[in-house]
């Protein structure tokens, strides 16, 4: 089995080879007059004032904690889904139990106001 | 009511305000003194018979030579009795001028523009920032003592980089550690940005991607066309014109003939006057097809674009065929047009009126009933009526808010009441009903070129009254009078009476008026220009204070503007 | 068996040079079928109908200056757009293009590796894939590419999930991980037709995952001048469009695998209907692109949170009733 494997670990290479060489021979063929004009960051033609990375809005933590639950959760059903021809029925109840309680949950969290955008 | 019976109430209202009143060219002037502007401007605003409820410009004049040297003349329009009225007041050099910005949002900007290119000062104004020239510029240029034809100030030694524009927003920033305590981001939205309609510069303030506060940049563009307009006649004025709203350019042509039609007092004949309106309602298409093309754009619908612009071929044909260009005609002149049309013009414009109604139909297969477009227009940018007016905005987005005020309509001029045609109106005054309007203006526009076209009069295209009309080459060469008349009229140009007056048309983006200011030379005095765009960016950080980055965009499409009108 | 490896490795480079000259031109057709559309010729000038274009595009990216911006983090900047390209060209090792086929008397599967968890496999790489927006925003120093960043991070974190919850209805059906098993299990009734809300979310997720019209918030070029990538000039910027299109070509196979049958299809040979079909779905992304505007970014994000991701969870639940009961 881990003969399939090779194949991954060649275009792996081939890959990131192409990504690399690519930008290695862009940045020996490209003229080079670096100003400070062109060094600067781009901010529609003024200079860039103030702090670049502002606090990110915590929105966006509790959007990345409700996703780590839901791709968790996700990740089981895969496993009963490959199996579900040997489970029948049975697979079937036991899983709806689980994505019940996800669904209570998610039903907790809209309520709660945390799928509010603005 | 007249304005007899208003200059009356007014008197009677308050009785020692008024220096005293005239009716010139059909417009009331009032004229007050300093100590009593502020509580004159308060009555005619809130007095329940006048309600002057739009600020339409400030207009400075720089007497240099007199004392007290500047005329500050107001210009307000009350919707109520469809009147204008011009309330006068002089200045002395030192003196401040009370703010109006609490009346007006409007007068905001009209002062700091009056700031800016006057110097004069108003006292209790809440950000009087120099606008259209930029932060470090000395001398106020509209003043008639600066110098012009650059002596002694764009000379050799002077350094492009010394030009400084500093935000608008004061911050301290705090240091060292507590750098990462900033909650909010100034981020710079042109003016070198892809959907910022030419070089119009906003900074916001964001938190997270809203926006808590903003403050809008103007004067990229600015070309002092006020200041080039002093330096030339009327004849050379016009193409002047052409480039403030080159999106529409026509009917800004119409806007000035008109102006100086009324001061010199001369007549158009009504054929001219027919052709002055189809020429203005095509470039009131053009500039719609411009508006919609790259407002889809903003909003990331990339094909209507296209197909506006293959429309937009066929007006820019028949503007090329009676004028000989496309996008700056310069096709009007003072009495009438520069010549007649061409025999083939009748047959173009229905061909386009033909196809166009078809098209107006494309346009909103593409765009009206998408559920993408609608949720990113509706509600965006809701703006009411009175806080509409009160900013001094003025055409399709003003009447996207409910108003039905149409200059057309209001205050009709060049034979407009012979036509039979609606003022489109929204009611929510979001984002989508600013589109629906102007879609409407397409079909209302294709109308009255329709009717204008069908009844065409036959007669002269210019008018022969010899104050601005040359006489025609074959008398010239007979007759020694005629060629000395026609040279007059050519090298020096038309003399402008002394006198003053305003006069505003609608133009593809709301009201574009000019004040004209004569003094018997061929050049005026003073031209002022009243701007619609410069008004509606005005109200844009109103619009969109607490939306997010990308309905900013939306909302710089929705009102429409053209740099080149907003920064003159 | 080192015969075996070095087939192995000729068949992986055809595989790579094949697929990556059909990405090359498919910025070409993107091009052309857009200018279609738009009443426009698309590019006509380099060769006959334009068909050297994608050639010329690359050369004249090769001798563009390389700007790294003064205030950007070099090393993850320079990083950021071999990621975005290393990540959809690693997918091609999965996408089964056809079944066996026999050449010089041997035969050949048409596929580099059939891995029992292939699509875990695809599914990690491809959100590896949006690391290279990620990182490439945040590198750069830059207001605007901070906040395409930002928005590419919560817009994969999102839509990868309701994409995972659409296949996992494909894996019920067909009781494997492997691509290859799946595509056995439709020679009969394709996928769509099994599960057809599956397909639908599995392409919105796809295109979200994409980052393109009407989902393309992390560059929209309009509010952010395209956002993580302003700051990316030459070579680099356009292996982040080169990895665009890549993914774009994966996001075709792989419907295709999952749902459209994959080399099933009668008359013609099996790898043909392959790209039939993944051809198809492009050309679907590429007229949306011209028809629809762009989102507004809380809506994307409540689309996802509100309506795909528990249509997604209900939709597995009711496929594996049905699956159940029949």
């Amino acid at each position: 089995m881990l003969l399939e494997y090779i194949p991954i670990l060649y275009l792996m290479l081939v890959a990131i080879g192409f990504g690399v060489i690519t930008v290695i021979l862009s940045s020996l063929i490209g003229p080079k007059k670096m100003t400070r004009e062109k060094a600067a960051s781009y901010e529609c033609g003024l200079p860039s004032e103030g702090f670049q990375y502002f606090q990110t809005p915590i929105k966006f933590y509790v959007f990345a904690l409700l996703f780590l639950i839901f791709d968790l959760e996700c990740i089981f059903l895969y496993p009963w889904a490959v199996h579900y021809n040997q489970l029948g029925l049975f697979g079937f109840v036991e899983m709806l139990i689980f994505i019940c309680i996800l669904l209570v949950c998610y039903v907790y969290v809209w309520k709660k106001g945390a799928l509010e955008w603005d | 009511m007249d304005n007899e019976q208003i200059a009356g109430l007014i008197e009677t209202s308050l009785p020692e305000t008024i220096l005293g009143w005239e009716t010139t060219h059909d417009q009331l002037r009032i004229a007050t003194d300093l100590e009593h502007l502020l509580p004159l401007l308060e009555t005619l605003l809130n007095h329940p018979e006048l309600k002057y409820e739009l600020l339409s410009d400030i207009a400075a004049v720089d007497y240099v030579d007199r004392s007290p040297r500047f005329d500050l003349n107001y210009i307000l329009f009350s919707l109520r009795n469809e009147q204008r009225l011009i309330v006068n007041c002089r200045i002395d050099d030192r003196q401040e001028v009370p703010t109006a910005t609490h009346l007006w949002s409007a007068a905001d900007w009209a002062e700091r523009e009056v700031y800016d290119l006057m110097g004069i000062r108003f006292s209790g104004h809440p950000d009087l920032r120099r606008i259209l020239t930029w932060d470090n510029f000395e001398g106020h240029p509209l003043r008639k003592d600066f110098p012009v034809r650059g002596e002694n100030f764009f000379d050799a030694a002077f350094d492009p980089d010394s030009i400084r524009v500093n935000s608008a927003f004061d911050r301290q920033e705090p240091a060292g550690a507590d750098a990462d305590e900033s909650k909010t981001l100034i981020l710079n939205m042109g003016p070198h940005h892809p959907a910022t309609h030419g070089v119009l510069r906003l900074e916001l303030e964001l938190e997270g991607e809203t926006i808590k506060n903003s403050k809008p940049h103007v004067g990229y563009l600015h070309r002092g066309i006020e200041k080039l307009a002093e330096e030339r006649n009327l004849l050379q004025i016009i193409p002047l014109t052409d480039r403030l709203d080159y999106a529409a350019a026509s009917v800004n042509n119409l806007g000035f003939c008109l102006t100086a039609e009324k001061l010199l007092g001369v007549d158009t004949p009504k054929r001219a006057q027919y052709i002055r309106v189809i020429m203005a309602e095509l470039s009131r298409i053009m500039g719609h097809q411009l508006w919609l093309g790259t407002h889809a754009l903003d909003i990331g619908a990339m094909t209507p674009i296209f197909y506006t612009f293959a429309d937009r071929e066929m007006a820019m044909d028949i503007t090329e065929e009676v004028s000989g260009y496309r996008l700056t005609p310069s096709y009007l002149r003072i009495g009438g047009v520069a010549k007649d049309v061409t025999p083939t013009f009748a047959a173009k414009v229905k061909n386009f009126v033909q196809k166009m109604k078809t098209a107006v139909e494309g346009y909103h297969t593409l765009l009206t009933e998408n559920p993408i477009w609608t949720r990113r227009t509706k509600n965006v940018g809701v703006i009411s009526a009175a806080r509409a007016l009160n900013f001094g905005m003025t055409g399709p987005s003003l009447r996207a808010s409910g108003v039905p005020y149409d200059v057309r309509k209001a205050v009709p001029y060049s034979s407009y009441d012979d036509f039979d045609f609606q003022i489109p109106v929204g009611e929510e005054g979001d984002a989508y009903d600013r589109y629906l309007v102007r879609m409407e203006e397409f079909t209302q526009s294709l109308k009255i070129i329709e009717q204008a076209l069908d009844n065409l009069p036959s007669g002269p295209f210019k008018t022969d009254n010899p104050w601005v009309a040359a006489p025609d080459l074959e008398t010239v060469r007979q007759d020694v009078g005629a060629l000395m008349h026609r040279f007059k009229l050519v090298y020096p140009g038309p003399s402008i009476p002394a006198g003053e007056c305003y006069h505003a048309v609608e133009g593809a983006k709301g009201e574009l008026g000019f004040y004209l200011v004569g003094d018997d030379t061929s050049r005026p005095y003073r031209l002022k220009m009243r701007s619609p765009c410069y008004y509606l960016v005005g109200a844009l950080p109103e619009l969109i204070q607490g939306h997010m980055i990308a309905d900013v965009i939306t909302l710089i499409g929705s009102i429409d503007i053209v740099l080149g009108e907003v920064d003159r | 068996m080192s015969e075996l490896l070095l087939t192995l490795a000729v068949k992986s480079v055809l595989v790579v040079s094949v697929c990556m000259l059909m990405v090359a031109y498919l910025t070409l057709a993107e091009r052309k079928i857009l200018g279609f559309i738009q009443l426009r010729y698309g590019p006509n000038r380099v060769g006959y109908w334009g068909l050297l274009q994608p050639i010329a595009d690359g050369i004249k990216a090769f001798l563009k200056e390389e700007l790294t911006p003064a205030n950007a983090d070099r090393k993850v900047f320079l990083l950021a757009p071999i990621i975005s390209i290393a990540a959809p060209m690693l997918l091609l090792v999965v996408i089964p293009f056809g079944d066996t086929v026999t050449l010089f008397g041997r035969e050949f599967t048409l596929y580099l590796s059939n891995p029992d968890i292939g699509i875990l496999f695809v599914l990690g790489i491809s959100t590896l894939g949006s690391y290279g927006g990620v990182l490439g925003g945040w590198a750069s120093g830059n207001k605007y590419g901070y906040i395409g960043g930002v928005r590419s991070t919560a817009m994969m974190v999102s839509y990868e999930l309701s994409m995972a919850f659409a296949v996992i209805c494909v894996v019920l059906l067909s009781n494997s991980l492997s691509l290859v098993d799946i595509v056995h299990s439709q020679a009969g009734v394709w996928n769509i037709f099994k599960a057809p809300v599956a397909f639908l979310i599995f392409l919105i997720s796809g295109l979200a995952e994409l980052n393109r019209t009407p989902f393309d918030m992390p560059e929209a070029e309009a509010e952010l001048c395209c956002g993580y990538n302003v700051e990316y000039s030459s070579m680099k910027f356009a292996l982040f469009f080169f990895g665009e299109y890549t993914h774009l070509f994966i996001l075709g196979c792989l419907t295709t695998t999952l749902f459209l049958g994959g080399w099933h299809g009668p008359l013609l040979p099996g790898i043909i209907w392959f790209f039939i079909k993944t051809f198809a779905v492009i050309f679907l992304c590429i007229w949306q692109r011209a028809t629809f505007p762009r989102l507004r970014w809380d809506f994307v994000m409540k689309l996802e949170w509100k309506f795909l991701l528990p249509l997604a969870i209900v939709n597995v639940l009711a496929t594996g009733f049905i699956v159940a009961i029949f």
